[in-house]
């Protein structure tokens, strides 16, 4: 509660970190946090960049080298002249690509604190929801769920259980659990909509949210906790093999080079 | 001493409805002068409001830190909400908020799943909903309907921080000796003199303790000691 009261906007989930919100890193992120959580659909207009600049509360400038970066992510695509803009582009292969890459450079000790403090946040925002969660809370979470369900693609899987999260945290009646989880995503929303695109992850996923999400309706509060919290560390065992194995690939490629070259 | 806190946290909503109730009728009135044209409603009706509502949140004076008119789906086709929503900032400016094309802004939930919406909606009735989270803020929404000709359109809302609201009881709140609550409809704890008791806690008990306030189900609860 007190970080929303001192925000000098108090607007919207851009308003979260407004010490933070005058560089173009601060606008990246945003902006990906947006595409990410499904804010903007695939194929999707931005405002303009006069309007954007504006909503965002920073200089046309700062604007611009922000969606230069992520023109150079494939994030979007600016196409000129009439009837042009920039369209965001979230399914293109080179964001699969350079989140492979940003994985492969994940230190194995980066990845397991992030399993670990995504396992905590989870872990405590599905005990305080199994005390806390009203019956409207949880028709959500079957909502969410039924979405992560019912995805038909890694980024619909990926924003369906970006939301169940912070609907959990919500649920739990907690700002400072629900501004974590949405933090978490801020940074991490690439790595998450890499996992997904395993369609044996995103089943696990929504078998873990569906339990999670009965046993806070059965207000099981300690059986919920410890469910989150196992479920999630095991959910980050795809993403460490896949690690090992993009390390593992580059290594073997460089060695087979070496032969060539001798 | 219940009557005293009961009193205290009418008195704050009802000033917020009473703006809100002031905003739907001023807007139902525009929306029939339109009909009477046989036009329909359009974004620019919302813009028209814009000054009545700077005036609402003027007067309110940080009892409510944002408002606004919200169409509910299709009443502009082909739109899933339109809005046009003033936010009070901490330095004091009035901030727009106005389009209804950048989903991000405003809520993160589905605006016409909301309860806000889907209440009125159903029962033609006033709300007060929460407390809630909504990202890094913790909320009381109350909202009044919009009818026009027997359709619902809409309705003029209000968010009124949680601290905000508890700050208006805090005084009849603290002179009870016992542990005292206020309740909302869901059996949970909007304001507490307690720890024991936190805000935001849920009980289905308290569904049915205490003395109704005559306020969307609300409830003031004293815990005995035996309790």
């Amino acid at each position: 509660m007190a970080l929303g009261s001192d925000l000098p906007q108090g607007v919207t989930m851009f308003s979260l970190r407004p010490q933070h919100l005058t560089g173009v890193s601060s606008v990246v992120t945003r902006l990906r946090t947006a595409i990410d959580l499904g804010f903007f659909e695939d194929g999707e207009m931005l405002p303009k960049e006069a309007v954007l600049s504006k909503e965002l509360h920073v200089t046309a400038f700062t604007l611009r080298e922000a969606l230069a970066e992520l023109r150079l992510e494939g994030l979007v695509d600016t196409k000129p002249g009439r009837g042009g803009g920039t369209f965001v582009q979230r399914t293109s292969r080179m964001a699969h690509d350079k989140a492979e890459i940003r994985l492969k450079d994940l230190s194995a000790t980066a990845l397991r604190d992030l399993s670990d403090w995504k396992a905590m946040l989870l872990g405590e925002a599905a005990e305080l929801a199994a005390s806390r969660a009203s019956p409207s809370n949880i028709a959500r979470l079957e909502e969410y769920c039924n979405r992560v369900l019912s995805a038909t693609s890694a980024i619909a899987a990926c924003r369906a259980h970006a939301r169940f999260d912070i609907e959990l945290a919500a649920a739990a009646q907690s700002v400072r659990l629900s501004s974590a989880a949405l933090h978490t995503y801020e940074e991490y929303s690439w790595l998450l909509a890499l996992a997904h695109e395993d369609q044996g992850y995103t089943e696990e996923c929504a078998q873990t949210l569906a339990a999670v999400t009965k046993m806070v309706g059965q207000r099981l509060v300690h059986e919920a906790g410890t469910l989150a919290r196992d479920r999630t560390r095991i959910s980050f065992e795809s993403l460490a093999k896949k690690r090992l194995s993009l390390i593992a690939s580059r290594s073997h490629q460089q060695a087979l080079r070496g032969h060539t070259v001798e | 001493m219940n009557d005293f806190l009961k009193q205290a946290a009418c008195s704050a909503f009802e000033k917020v409805f009473g703006e809100l109730r002031l905003m739907s009728s001023q807007f139902t009135q525009l929306i029939e002068n339109k009909s009477a044209q046989n036009s329909k409603v359009a974004e620019s009706d919302l813009k028209h409001m814009r000054p009545s509502l700077v005036k609402a949140l003027m007067r309110l004076d940080g009892s409510a830190f944002s408002l606004g008119i919200i169409l509910d789906e299709n009443i502009i086709p082909g739109t899933d909400y339109a809005l046009s929503w003033l936010e009070l900032s901490a330095d004091g400016s009035i901030q727009e908020d106005s389009n209804s094309r950048y989903p991000w802004r405003g809520n993160f939930y589905e605006y016409t799943k909301a309860e806000w919406m889907s209440l009125p909606r159903l029962n033609r009735e006033p709300v007060v909903v929460g407390p809630y989270v909504d990202f890094d803020k913790y909320l009381l929404t109350l909202a009044v309907p919009i009818v026009v000709s027997d359709h619902f359109i809409g309705v003029a809302a209000a968010d009124v921080r949680l601290d905000d609201f508890e700050r208006s009881v805090a005084y009849p709140l603290s002179r009870f000796e016992l542990p005292c609550l206020i309740v909302n409809s869901e059996g949970r704890v909007v304001v507490s003199n307690t720890t024991s008791h936190p805000v935001g806690s849920i009980n289905e008990a308290y569904k049915t303790l205490g003395t109704p306030m005559q306020l969307c189900g609300w409830r003031i609860i004293l815990i005995e000691a035996a309790c």
